[in-house]
């Protein structure tokens, strides 16, 4: 078992394989070796790792990315399907899925992190400027110079 | 003096609202630091990674897409104009604004213009700017004009070496293929060299069959292509690109033709046995029989889960049938005889066989269905399904089909609403046909048929053993969309039948995807003996 302490003092005990779902912590484990001291998480608050550790539970026999995955992450094939399991998983609130995401890059579960921001991304497509604004609560915060710039370089977008 | 009090009143008020602006601006970009987006100091990075996820390089989200992202503020406007993947779509559009924010990422690049463009632009021009540029060429697809034909001439000897598809098709004053022309091109493109081209779709654009950039491909599309070379050394040729292209997974013929037939008597030269144990799917489109068909169905060695694609005219149908692979795995059998299109599945649900004339409206003789079905027996199909033909003679032709399918359990017989005629003598002449020992399920879609006749053929059909009820439990038989059945029929139908399923609802037509799976639909069922509806 790992004991993993975070950012607001609070103390997870958790099996190995879960554990080690993160790239950072397997590595730390490795290198201490066997020892019963406790890993601390300053970047992760309890509630952020307790939703980490889930995702890290059901996905703890699957296989660990490969080079070859990371490899081919960045091709054009890449999409943005999420699993059944994890679009339930990652129904929470804005704050919590960008907390999701900078914990899953923090300790670094490529997979993790890609399902966060897969959602994010999804959530920003097919939507225009204003829709975007609006769900992620973004003020405009261009000077009406800038505005003239950006209508002007997208014009030939709209001339279709 | 006057003059200049009112100079300065103005520059103030000028100064003044510009500073305001930028105040403001500054304390929008605050208020933002706020809303989690912000406050949580996401990395760039990942913003980055977001954006290119909402942006997919392959033509799927709109060419705007980033143009979106850069206009939802100045944070990610900055993020968005330094991620370059972002930026790799490329087309008369977007060249000039997008290039530079590409920089050194692969490009997309893609020449295709509406009509209203082609007066405006042309392939030289668009490709001037992209020239110096061609090494980060990753896609390339070209519509071209007659007159851009000479522009091939700069592609000769320009690096392309991280090129991993091309596709060039003609394109005329009317539209794609609305003036066909062929061009051929004498030398090789990019010097030859092409190390990572995987995909190849050439439309009547001829290259030397001999060039290195038909080397390695994945995927090869050939289309209206004329080679002046005789049709011996065509087949030879293109031969050879299989052998050099041993992870095929597609190759499409769509009519290339050699101007110089050699004698058809004449001794061919061996070829040699080509294994492309990839390949998923083979298509040949031709008017007549050609070396090229017999060359290929009789060298290739084909995987069992290859799809193969014929469409042809019947006299070509008839004498290639016998080289056509895995017909012996076909476990489903659709025909439609109004367009003569015969399909066939494995029994994983796999699309094996397609058999299609090129031109619509072609009938092809019954004496060629008749001698393929008594010739070459399709011995281990066991699901058939297939449209009631309108013209009596054509179910001659349907009885000898059945008769030759020995292994027949589930039949879909589809028919004509409006015929009810058609589909009484049908049912008539069928009857003993489909007595046969094999049968479990039958389906009748759309049968417009008076109860009375129904009755009669289910009983002819279910009761052949002197009016015993059949012995075994599967027997079952499906009603679609069959208008004049009502209760007290299906009553009767279920004193015959150990299974009878009365759906009601308009029957929907037989679609399928791309990768021609068999359909789900009414015309099969989805399960091993499930109600055929989705």
């Amino acid at each position: 078992m790992v004991n993993l302490v975070t950012s607001d003092n609070e103390s997870f005990t958790v099996e190995k394989a879960v554990a080690s779902r993160s790239v950072l912590i397997k590595n730390m484990l490795e290198d201490v070796g066997e020892s019963d001291q406790p890993i601390p998480l300053p970047n992760v608050t309890a509630s952020v790792l307790k939703k980490v550790l889930e995702y890290c539970d059901h996905h703890k026999n699957e296989p660990m990315p490969t080079s070859e995955d990371l490899a081919a992450e960045d091709t054009r094939k890449r999409t943005t399907d999420i699993g059944e399991w994890d679009q339930k998983f990652i129904q929470v609130d804005q704050e919590m899925l960008f907390e999701i995401i900078l914990a899953a890059n923090y300790l670094d579960i490529k997979p993790l992190l890609d399902v966060g921001c897969k959602t994010v991304a999804n959530m920003i497509k097919g939507k225009t400027p204003e829709e975007i604004r609006k769900l992620f609560n973004i003020v405009n915060d261009f000077t009406p110079e800038e505005e003239a710039q950006i209508k002007k370089e997208n014009e030939w977008a709209e001339d279709r | 003096m006057d003059g200049y009090h009112a100079y300065l009143v103005a520059a103030r008020a000028e100064a003044s609202r510009v500073i305001n602006d930028h105040v403001s601006a500054y304390l929008r970009f605050r208020t933002n630091q706020l809303v989690p987006v912000y406050r949580l100091q996401i990395p760039d990075d990942i913003f980055s990674m977001i954006f290119k996820l909402a942006v997919p390089a392959d033509w799927q989200a709109p060419l705007e897409a980033p143009l979106t992202i850069a206009a939802v503020c100045r944070l990610w406007r900055q993020i968005a104009i330094n991620t370059p993947r972002l930026w790799t779509r490329i087309n008369s559009r977007s060249v000039h604004g997008f290039l530079p924010r590409a920089k050194s990422a692969p490009l997309d690049i893609e020449y295709e213009l509406c009509a209203m463009d082609r007066q405006r632009h042309s392939l030289q021009k668009f490709l001037n700017p992209l020239i110096s540029r061609s090494d980060q060429w990753r896609v390339l697809k070209i519509a071209m004009r007659r007159t851009d034909t000479p522009v091939f001439n700069d592609l000769a000897n320009i690096p392309a070496s991280n090129l991993e598809r091309l596709s060039v098709e003609p394109v005329g004053q009317y539209g794609y293929y609305g003036d066909h022309f062929q061009q051929n091109i004498g030398f090789d493109l990019f010097s030859g060299y092409t190390p990572r081209l995987r995909e190849l779709e050439l439309h009547s654009l001829g290259l030397p069959l001999a060039s290195p950039i038909f080397c390695g491909l994945t995927r090869l599309r050939l289309s209206r292509i004329r080679f002046t070379e005789s049709d011996e050394y065509l087949a030879h040729q293109l031969l050879h690109i299989a052998t050099m292209c041993p992870k095929l997974e597609e190759l499409r013929l769509n009519r290339v033709y050699s101007t110089i037939r050699t004698n058809e008597g004449a001794r061919s030269p061996s070829t040699p046995h080509v294994p492309l144990p990839l390949l998923r799917i083979f298509s040949l489109s031709e008017d007549h029989p050609s070396r090229i068909t017999r060359t290929f169905l009789g060298s290739i060695q084909f995987p069992s889960t290859v799809r193969i694609e014929l469409i042809t005219d019947a006299v070509a149908l008839l004498q290639f049938f016998p080289l056509i692979p895995n017909v012996r795995l076909i476990n489903s059998l659709r025909i439609e005889w109004s367009n003569w299109r015969i399909r066939g599945w494995d029994c994983d649900g796999h699309g094996l066989l397609i058999l299609r004339p090129l031109r619509s409206g072609e009938t092809v003789p019954m004496a060629v269905f008749n001698l393929i079905h008594q010739r070459y027996l399709m011995s281990n199909a066991t699901r058939l399904s297939i449209q009631i033909p309108h013209i009596e003679d054509y179910i001659e032709c349907l009885i000898t089909t059945i008769s030759h399918l020995p292994l027949l359990a589930h039949i879909w017989l589809t028919f004509d609403t409006r015929d009810v005629r058609g589909a009484t003598s049908a049912m008539s002449i069928l009857s003993n046909t489909l007595a046969r020992s094999t049968l479990r399920h039958l389906y009748l879609v759309d049968c417009p048929v008076d109860p009375g006749v129904l009755l009669e053929f289910v009983w002819s059909v279910f009761h052949r053993n002197n009016g015993q009820r059949p012995k075994h439990d599967l027997m079952a038989l499906t009603l679609v969309n069959c208008v004049n059945i009502d209760d007290s029929t299906i009553s009767e139908l279920e004193s015959l039948v150990p299974l009878v399923v009365h759906i009601t609802r308009q029957a929907k037509p037989c679609t399928l995807e791309e990768g021609e799976y068999l359909p789900s639909g009414y015309h099969f069922p989805g399960g091993q003996d499930g109600d055929g509806v989705e």
